[in-house]
């Protein structure tokens, strides 16, 4: 598979989440509180989205490639510590979930859940990859 | 990993090249160039080569180490 395809077909899974997310959140109706801070989220990811396919049109007019070898050594080192992060979130939404079984707590759906894990794996990859960007690697 | 010296800016500054420029005659990124202009980055062996050969110079004339840093265990 080449890597042009590859990289087509993560922003187009990524629209796809996004999409996804907004139209289930629109669907379930958040509160001021939880809109306050998921909303900006959404639309911080949505910018960020259209940015990342625009930077990689003029890029690829300009004839200049999108990877090379160190920014592939970035996105590694930067989801590697997404994975981890990640894995420690979802484990966080699992408790969450097992302690609402014993004391009231406010819960959404499954697609929630999936929804907000997708949507704080991306963020927390696209912050992480600026982070390790700006840094020397050696 | 030890810090490289590199003298990509000033063999540049010779040839009249930008950044921009020697990244895509490397097929690289400009960051990447500039990363290791400074000596933040150590490229790949086939990368330094790339832009070795831009300058018409070997490895060595291009990416500089402390001779203690070259010292064989032998």
């Amino acid at each position: 598979m080449s890597g042009n395809f590859n990289r087509k077909w993560i922003m187009v899974t990524v629209l796809a989440v996004v999409l996804t997310y907004v139209a289930i959140g629109l669907y379930q109706g958040f509160s001021i509180g939880v809109s306050s801070i998921v909303l900006p989220v959404i639309v911080g990811n949505l910018f960020v989205v259209v940015g990342m396919l625009y930077w990689v049109i003029t890029e690829r007019r300009a004839g200049i490639p999108i990877a090379d070898e160190r920014s592939q050594l970035v996105d590694g080192k930067a989801a590697k510590l997404t994975l981890v992060v990640g894995i420690y979130f979802m484990m966080a939404l699992t408790f969450y979930d097992i302690a609402a079984q014993f004391i009231t707590l406010p819960t959404k759906n499954a697609a929630i859940y999936l929804a907000a894990s997708a949507m704080f794996l991306l963020s927390f990859f696209g912050l992480s990859r600026w982070y390790y960007g700006k840094r020397r690697s050696r | 990993m030890t810090p490289v010296r590199t003298r990509i800016k000033e063999l540049r500054a010779r040839d009249g090249l930008r950044q921009e420029d020697l990244a895509r005659m490397v097929g690289c990124r400009r960051e990447t160039i500039s990363f290791v202009e400074n000596g933040e980055y150590n490229p790949s062996l086939l990368l330094a080569v790339k832009i070795a050969r831009v300058f018409e110079a070997n490895v060595e004339e291009v990416f500089q180490y402390d001779e203690g840093e070259l010292m064989l265990n032998l």
